[in-house]
């Protein structure tokens, strides 16, 4: 099969001047080769705007080899092997160079997602202090050699980035929940990792999405910790979640159709003597638009309580932003309030049944409270 | 501060109540949740603020003088009403919202020493459903404190 070079790392220090390659550093390939494989998924993303995924067989193209291990301390040879007829992506050989810029340079690329950081945690731990990995890369003079040391892996995993609050949306997949810890880890299509904390009511459907993870797609949304360039540092609180088996709704928290059947139950005085009853068509109307946004904007089911006089009001926990959506028949009056200043924001949409409407709804939460959608 | 107000609907109708600020910060302010308002263990914004019949005053429990079951028990059994449980909210966070606690005890049958409400009054409902969802946001990372 046809092959190029694709990296050149050399491994210098003490461990190393007897020209063999000790067995605890064979990690730092394989941490190499995820770095390379996410960062070329996210530019591909990043220059296709209408996918959400990359295309299927991506991950396969990207086969690094090592051909070869000489003197000097040690050298690798690390090539890339092409195979089948299949499409090539040049976003591989983007994600190598760019990888060696993040190395070179004092400071990160602009096409760098901070996110991606956290890969370093992985890829160089077992380098000492004496350590360094010189990479080369094809192409570029003899000259040019980047330096990875353990000084290096340090300052990128414990640079001072401020991090500040975020509405995220995520698409996923579960791969761990800790149930001790109460921790789990969500795969995004890009090939990141993030960590999130389960709480009460949610640790049971988290894990029966772990344990079927290959069928369950998760959408997420809730409170994230963010850097600048809008990439997550850490997913810190669930407040929505909605899990599909094979496209299938499977689970959704909160749910909707139980809280839909109670508030079709209510008798007139429910509140106390106050509050008027609810027509099933008016509660069925209500919930189709909530699946409406769900499917076409993405927007997971709200909390859902019905109002004394007579309205549905949904609820959703958006990041620092409490929003509600007070559907009657004559209008859906948007409210929103900041949780962290007083900030206040109102909207009505009249032909709430509409599906131009819904789109006009789905497309204002969208814009004014998710900060990142991913 | 003492003030005078027309007692609220879930109070005697006829009712006067004589009113004194809570002042202190850190003093609990305990609210029943219907439970049409709570939903997956979450409260409504509706719950943090006045009903369309309680003339702006919100009615609570002062937590210096009873505690979060008991509050509780005399809502449920006393006067029986239906909550999915008690909340709470702190003086502080009140205020932080400019809005105040009074004192406002129930000296009919069934009688509550213990009852206070917030006014909110000074705001219009933008404002107020503002404050009601800020307030809920606090309470609900306070947790439900009975049962």
């Amino acid at each position: 099969m046809p092959r190029a070079e694709f990296v050149n790392p050399k491994f210098k220090g003490a461990r190393f001047d007897d020209h063999h390659l000790p067995v605890d550093v064979l990690g730092e390939f394989k941490a190499y080769n995820d770095l390379v494989l996410a960062l070329s998924k996210h530019l591909y993303l990043a220059k296709h705007d209408d996918r959400e995924r990359v295309p299927r067989g991506f991950a396969d193209q990207l086969q690094l080899k090592i051909t070869s291990i000489e003197r000097g301390s040690v050298a690798v040879k690390i090539e890339r092997v092409y195979i089948g007829a299949g499409q090539d992506y040049p976003e591989f050989e983007e994600a190598r160079d760019l990888i060696d810029q993040v190395i070179s340079n004092d400071q990160l690329p602009a096409r760098f997602p901070e996110r991606f950081l956290s890969h370093f945690e992985v890829f160089g731990k077992s380098l000492r202090d004496d350590e360094a990995i010189e990479f080369s890369v094809p192409g570029q003079p003899h000259s040019k050699v980047t330096t990875y040391t353990k000084q290096k892996r340090l300052k990128l995993i414990s640079s001072n980035r401020q991090t500040i609050e975020s509405c995220v949306l995520l698409t996923g997949r579960i791969t761990t929940v800790d149930l001790v810890r109460k921790r789990f880890t969500i795969l995004l299509e890009d090939q990141t990792e993030l960590q999130g904390s389960i709480q009460e009511g949610l640790s049971e459907a988290l894990r029966d999405a772990h344990r079927q993870s290959e069928n369950r797609d998760v959408l997420l949304m809730g409170k994230a910790s963010t850097f600048e360039n809008k990439s997550i540092a850490k997913f810190d609180q669930v407040q929505h979640l909605v899990i599909y088996n094979e496209d299938k709704l499977e689970f959704a928290f909160p749910e909707l159709a139980k809280k839909a059947s109670e508030i079709k139950a209510l008798k007139v005085g429910w509140y106390d003597g106050d509050g008027t009853a609810f027509d099933g068509a008016f509660v069925n109307s209500t919930v189709s638009a909530l699946e409406s946004l769900l499917k076409n904007k993405k927007i997971p089911f709200p909390y859902l309580y019905p109002t004394p006089d007579g309205a549905i009001q949904a609820e959703w926990s958006m990041g620092s932003w409490d929003v509600s959506l007070a559907f009657s028949n004559e209008y859906a009056y948007l409210h929103a309030a900041s949780l962290s200043s007083p900030e206040t924001i109102e909207n009505r949409f009249s032909n709430w049944q509409k599906e131009s409407t819904l789109f006009d709804i789905g497309d204002f939460l969208v814009k004014k409270f998710i900060d990142i959608v991913a | 501060m003492t003030k005078l107000r027309e007692a609220k609907s879930d109070l005697a109708p006829t009712a006067t109540i004589t009113s004194s600020e809570i002042t202190m910060s850190d003093t609990l302010l305990f609210r029943q949740a219907h439970p049409s308002f709570v939903h997956n263990s979450r409260p409504s914004s509706q719950v943090f603020r006045p009903s369309r019949n309680d003339n702006g005053l919100m009615s609570v429990d002062n937590g210096s003088k009873t505690s979060a079951a008991e509050a509780f028990i005399h809502y449920t059994e006393k006067r029986r009403l239906k909550s999915e449980g008690t909340w709470a909210l702190s003086i502080a966070e009140c205020n932080a919202e400019s809005l105040k606690g009074y004192d406002s005890p129930v000296t009919e049958e069934p009688q509550n020493p213990a009852h206070a409400h917030i006014d909110f009054n000074d705001f219009g409902n933008s404002a107020i459903e503002g404050k009601a969802k800020r307030l809920r946001a606090k309470a609900e990372a306070r947790g439900k404190q009975h049962p």
